[in-house]
């Protein structure tokens, strides 16, 4: 339990007791109302949980049935999470970006499994993709975040994964997308706005180290895809750091523009204080839209 | 336009293959945990000013990469001493003379004007060699072909010296034959005088007789004329004054391109010298020569170039 020890560990630290409490708080207030589904039975499907299983009602139709009720009560946090190459970075604070997103998948898959709700996670990189089916314990979210330790060689691939999804998972879930600084292309928007249909979305995106911060100094800075050293001519020019920010920006902008229309929460994460804040103002977000 | 030293390019082409092999091998991916790690960096090489600052960098890198060929190019020409074959002074000093006097009674006279002459000139020569051989009979080497001028000056003055005192001493060798002015092997055996054969060297003989042959001859003189045609060596012959056995001689030297010259008095040696010597330079010019000297200009404006090169791309790479 090693990884989300360190997660509950870090909730401690950048969390005032306070925030944890609200942070708990949202989460509640964004599932009330959820429990009144009406009851009734339903042909099992794959994926579904055998506890479900009205074995007496199964027996009687002859082909097996779920409570739905019981199923639909249980809600189901989707992490989908890139793990390729580009998850070696690091994010302006220095920390690796994929120490980032186990940190903030940890967060929403404890206070889920704190809720007894289901935590599913869908990770890959633009080779491939794996799904993990939803559980209820710290163990299996344990595991899961395991996964994203060792980023791939693989480039990242949201859509890719997003495709997955659409393809893969046919509950409706609570997605929480935890991805690059990606630009949406228009198959992304066409993904998300499918998925919208089915799932609750969070976009969480992470920052990229700039090469060209002059906070850097002479620190070597490597280019995760080609393992090549940023040469200095580069990383000393003003005028590429200030156009880089530039186009940071206006790609920020967009992509907000781009959710918004999509009605989906999105945040930036440039640094590991800033998750727990950064997570509460998203599910704070969510619930406001939601309302 | 040859290369000397042009063993001295291995040892260069060595380093610039074990320098290049140096920089390929030192081109390897970052170690884990020697940097920060950066992703998504495709985002800057998309912006204007990456791609302006990349172009820029590698056209220095591209002027750096010439500077050092040409630094390495001019090294090599300056190191394997590249050199030009054509002389530039029209003087070319690369003659054998062999005087070949024929010391009978009859010819004293003349043989000491020749001596002289060349023991004169022998203090103005540069290059050119001169050999001695006296004959009557039998030939004897007074002192083979040598540049070393104190030491003809000295041989030659001596035998001045000995002929006017009638010495036996000087020439003696020369009567172990039959008869006397065996003019064909005196001749032959001048031939036979000359070294470095495969040089392109002007062979010239002074031939001093009076072709008043007496015995028996082992060479006749058209056969040792021959040799001389064959080995292209000059005969230049020297007679006390214009007889029927002169005429013979003269025709026979014709063969060899050289002249015959006669004359009464030392006035005349002299001429006669100053003209072969004439006649020789003309001969000279024509021929081949070993001289080289060496090219620095090609090289060093190459190193130049090269220098000046690098500076300016490393002092604007380093911008």
């Amino acid at each position: 339990m090693a990884l989300l020890t360190k997660v509950k560990t870090r909730m401690a630290i950048h969390a005032h007791r306070k925030v944890r409490g609200l942070l708990d708080g949202e989460y509640q207030s964004f599932h009330s109302g959820r429990s009144m589904d009406f009851q009734d039975l339903r042909e099992y499907v794959a994926g579904d949980d055998v506890k479900d299983l009205d074995w007496k009602a199964s027996a009687r139709k002859g082909e097996l049935l779920v409570k739905r009720y019981h199923a639909e009560r249980k809600h189901t946090i989707l992490l989908v999470v890139g793990r390729g190459r580009s998850m070696a970075g690091l994010c302006p604070d220095r920390t690796p970006k994929n120490e980032i997103a186990i940190f903030a998948a940890g967060v929403m898959g404890y206070l889920a499994t704190k809720h007894s709700d289901y935590v599913g996670m869908v990770y890959g990189d633009a080779e491939e993709v794996h799904s993990v089916r939803p559980a209820t314990t710290e163990l299996a979210l344990e595991r899961m975040l395991g996964h994203l330790v060792e980023p791939t060689s693989a480039a990242g691939d949201l859509t890719g994964c997003l495709d997955y999804v659409t393809r893969a998972i046919r509950r409706r879930t609570i997605m929480v997308v935890i991805t690059d600084d990606v630009d949406l292309s228009e198959e992304d928007e066409r993904l998300l706005r499918l998925l919208r249909v089915q799932h609750e979305i969070l976009f969480l995106t992470l920052a990229d180290l700039d090469p060209t911060d002059p906070g850097l100094e002479s620190t070597p800075v490597i280019d995760a895809d080609t393992w090549d050293a940023i040469p200095a001519f580069l990383r000393n020019d003003a005028q590429l750091h200030a156009e880089i920010a530039a186009a940071d920006a206006e790609r920020h902008a967009r992509r907000r523009r781009t959710l918004e229309r999509l009605g989906i929460a999105g945040e930036h994460i440039t640094g590991e204080d800033q998750v727990i804040m950064t997570l509460f103002r998203l599910l704070e977000r969510h619930r406001h839209g939601n309302d | 336009m040859a290369l000397t030293n042009w063993w001295m390019l291995i040892p260069i082409l060595l380093a610039v293959v074990a320098l290049s092999a140096l920089f390929v091998l030192r081109d390897r991916p970052a170690e884990p945990g020697s940097g920060l790690l950066a992703a998504n960096t495709d985002r800057m090489r998309r912006t204007p000013r990456f791609v302006r600052l990349a172009r820029d960098h590698r056209r220095w890198m591209l002027v750096q990469v010439i500077a050092v060929t040409l630094l390495v190019l001019g090294a090599s020409l300056l190191s394997a001493r590249l050199s030009d074959a054509a002389g530039g002074d029209s003087e070319q000093h690369n003659r054998d003379v062999v005087l070949c006097l024929d010391v009978s009674g009859s010819m004293q006279e003349i043989d000491a004007g020749l001596m002289e002459s060349f023991a004169e000139l022998a203090g103005e020569l540069r290059g050119e060699r001169i050999g001695l051989v006296i004959w009557d009979s039998s030939a004897v080497m007074k002192f083979p072909l040598t540049n070393d001028y104190t030491f003809i000056a000295e041989q030659l003055e001596t035998g001045v010296r000995e002929l006017e005192d009638y010495s036996y001493n000087w020439s003696r060798g020369t009567y172990e034959g039959n008869g006397s002015s065996l003019i064909g092997d005196g001749l032959a055996s001048c031939v036979l005088r000359f070294d470095r054969p495969d040089e392109p060297r002007a062979r010239t003989i002074i031939l001093a007789t009076d072709n008043l042959v007496n015995g028996d001859a082992i060479y006749t003189l058209p056969q040792a004329v021959e040799l001389a045609v064959d080995k292209e060596i000059v005969v230049h012959a020297v007679a006390p004054r214009m007889r029927e056995e002169t005429r013979e001689m003269r025709r026979q030297v014709a063969r060899t391109g050289g002249l015959t010259y006669t004359m009464d008095d030392r006035t005349g040696v002299e001429q006669v010298v100053g003209s072969i010597e004439t006649m020789d330079r003309q001969r000279l010019r024509g021929l081949p020569t070993a001289t080289a000297s060496d090219q620095r200009a090609p090289g060093l404006v190459l190193v130049g170039l090269g220098l000046i090169g690098l500076f300016v791309a490393a002092w604007r790479l380093r911008q």
